[in-house]
């Protein structure tokens, strides 16, 4: 009996995978690690992650304005939500910090920890990364090779391109379930021509049985590019390379006709265009990604928290603050320079603690949808919950602690604790001593 | 550095962007959450405080109240049962008059009536003495058939009754 339902759970589970599997596999995903620009405004990208951020702050406004629009002595409701999250964070911040420094600090980190929970759990959303603008990857490679071409450049280091096998590579789409990824690449040392030559051959690789040369570092010779030519030209589906033949000065007469044609280093011509007749080339590029998957932002909050601490230190301390860093007590000189050191270190140590652990929630979330759709998923959606709260925490908390120990006074005898992680541990234990005097 | 900063897609313009988003968010949220919320945490734990601190003080006054009530039924009690008792001693005493009162009238009453007896049976004797000595004289009279001077009959009555030593007694 016991047997027979353990049986049947496994029944259950296996199926289970196997229709997510069927019905809700992702995509192969392509792991970009900078943040895709969706268009860009004079000189600021338009990322998909400031634009997340965007929506987030949008959305963490219109909240905080619903609960408090029409406050009542006795809340309820949406007031009652949003007053229990402040309550803990005031708690929190004046049970670290003590009464009188936690109201000057809450307003700092309640931000930063509200700003960087929303943002994570938002990223969780199922349209972040799947929902997005599509790139015509074919166009993409088209450019380049041009641009290569044009200056008469090599390629200085190797270079490549994924995509999807996609119907369209226009306007806005969703990404394709299982999709495969196929992947185009160019080496180092590779001229214009060598480019154009490998990617007919890639081209025949992928979208017919054509089996291109066994050493794929070498460049291809015209017998096998030729082969590719055939290839593509037998099968119907398969992209057609439409060439122009050389006449001398082929690039000019090419921009004359307005269009990019690109060199071929064997076939004696240029490569006018490119048809797809089947399936195209594609990428989908999310219009949402988490925000703080991208190390723009998390650097940024990092350099928030430094700036925050230090205005901080100073009001607290005035020039007075300086001598922690700076001062000509013997060794402690020299104790001072590392603090200074630390205290630019630790917003590197802010920016990727929080971008590496978001950023790695994703892939992982990406590769586990393509792999093992449902449960297994589930599973890594709930440690990612914990993830961005404890990142969040973290990074509001650090920010507080630090903050903390700016605005302490360092006399003569502290000096001997003056190292950053003795600092850390130390003190939260000290206002919390006041903050049992104050109750 | 530049191939790190190309590889992580650092970009001036976003980071400025991004900390200008962060102090753009601390603004309004410092005037759309935190200051109205704070506000109401505090006016509330005041208002709280003084809910208590009152009913602390009505509670208080509460047994306050009880003791007064205690010590003023006990008062009464005292005073209720001091009426009881002079009640009751008045009540003895009522009684002890009463009976003493009946005691003297129904004397009163026993002497009046032996009075009243005496004084009849004085007269019932006093006409019975007369009315035997008329009738003793008028017998006499008829047994002696002699005129005697009438004075010197009554005496002789008078002093035969004397001797006859014949009284009410």
């Amino acid at each position: 009996m016991k047997l027979l339902k353990i049986a049947g759970i496994a029944a259950v589970v296996i199926g289970w995978l196997a229709i997510g599997l069927l019905v809700a596999r992702g995509p192969q995903p392509e792991i970009i690690v900078p943040a895709e620009v969706i268009t860009t405004v004079g000189p600021l990208n338009l990322t998909n992650s400031l634009i997340t951020s965007w929506v987030v702050m949008a959305l963490i406004i219109l909240i905080s304005l619903m609960a408090t629009r029409s406050m009542k002595l006795i809340p309820s409701g949406i007031q009652n939500f949003v007053e229990a999250v402040v309550a803990f964070l005031v708690g929190q911040v004046e049970e670290i910090a003590g009464e009188k420094n936690g109201r000057r600090f809450f307003m700092v980190v309640a931000t930063i920890f509200i700003y960087v929970i929303v943002n994570n759990w938002f990223g969780l959303m199922p349209f972040f990364n799947a929902f997005g603008k599509t790139e015509d990857v074919n166009h993409h490679v088209f450019e380049e090779i041009y641009e290569h071409a044009h200056d008469n450049k090599v390629y200085e280091e190797r270079e490549h391109h994924a995509a999807w096998f996609m119907e369209n590579t226009a306007g806005m789409t969703v990404a394709k379930s299982g999709a495969k990824a196929v992947k185009f690449e160019i080496l180092a040392g590779d001229s214009a021509g060598v480019a154009t030559d490998r990617y007919i051959i890639f081209l025949a690789e992928e979208f017919t049985d054509y089996e291109g040369p066994a050493d794929h570092e070498a460049a291809p010779t015209e017998a096998d590019v030729r082969a590719a030519l055939a290839a593509l030209e037998a099968d119907p589906k398969a992209p057609k390379i439409h060439l122009v033949e050389a006449h001398g000065d082929g690039e000019a007469s090419a921009e004359d006709s307005g269009h990019h044609a690109i060199p071929s280093a064997t076939l004696g011509g240029d490569v006018e265009y490119i048809d797809f007749p089947g399936e195209k080339l594609g990428l989908v590029i999310p219009l949402f990604r988490s925000a703080f998957s991208d190390v723009n932002n998390t650097l940024a909050l990092g350099i928030v928290a430094f700036l925050c601490i230090e205005f901080w230190g100073f009001q607290a301390l005035g020039f007075g603050y300086l001598k922690k860093f700076f001062n000509t007590d013997g060794i402690m000189s020299f104790v001072g320079i590392l603090e200074l050191l630390s205290e630019f270190i630790r917003v590197i140590s802010f920016a990727f603690r929080l971008f590496g652990n978001i950023f790695a929630g994703e892939v992982l979330i990406l590769m586990l949808t393509f792999l093992m759709p449902f449960l297994f998923v589930d599973i890594i959606y709930g440690l990612e919950l914990f993830v961005g709260f404890i990142q969040a925490a973290v990074f509001a908390m650090l920010t507080l602690v630090f903050a903390v120990s700016a605005v302490e006074h360092h006399g003569e005898d502290e000096h001997h604790d003056g190292h950053e992680g003795g600092e850390a541990d130390a003190h939260p234990a000290h206002p919390e001593t006041g903050a049992v005097q104050a109750h | 550095m530049d191939k790190a900063v190309e590889a992580l897609g650092l970009n001036l313009p976003q980071l400025i962007a991004q900390v200008a988003n962060f102090f753009v968010l601390l603004v309004i949220l410092r005037l759309t959450l935190y200051k109205p919320i704070l506000k109401m945490l505090d006016e509330r734990k005041q208002k709280i405080a003084e809910g208590l601190n009152a009913a602390e003080i009505a509670r208080a006054e509460a047994a306050s109240a009880q003791a007064n009530i205690q010590v003023q039924l006990d008062a009464a009690r005292k005073d209720g049962q001091e009426i009881v008792a002079n009640a009751q001693n008045i009540a003895t005493r009522i009684q002890a008059d009463a009976r003493e009162q009946a005691g003297k009238d129904r004397e009163a009453a026993l002497e009046r009536a032996r009075t009243e007896i005496q004084l009849e049976r004085d007269q019932a004797i006093a006409v019975l003495r007369a009315e035997f000595a008329g009738i003793t004289v008028s017998a006499a009279e008829k047994v002696i058939n002699q005129s005697l001077d009438r004075q010197a009959h009554q005496r002789i009555i008078d002093e035969t009754l004397a001797e006859s030593n014949f009284s009410g007694n």
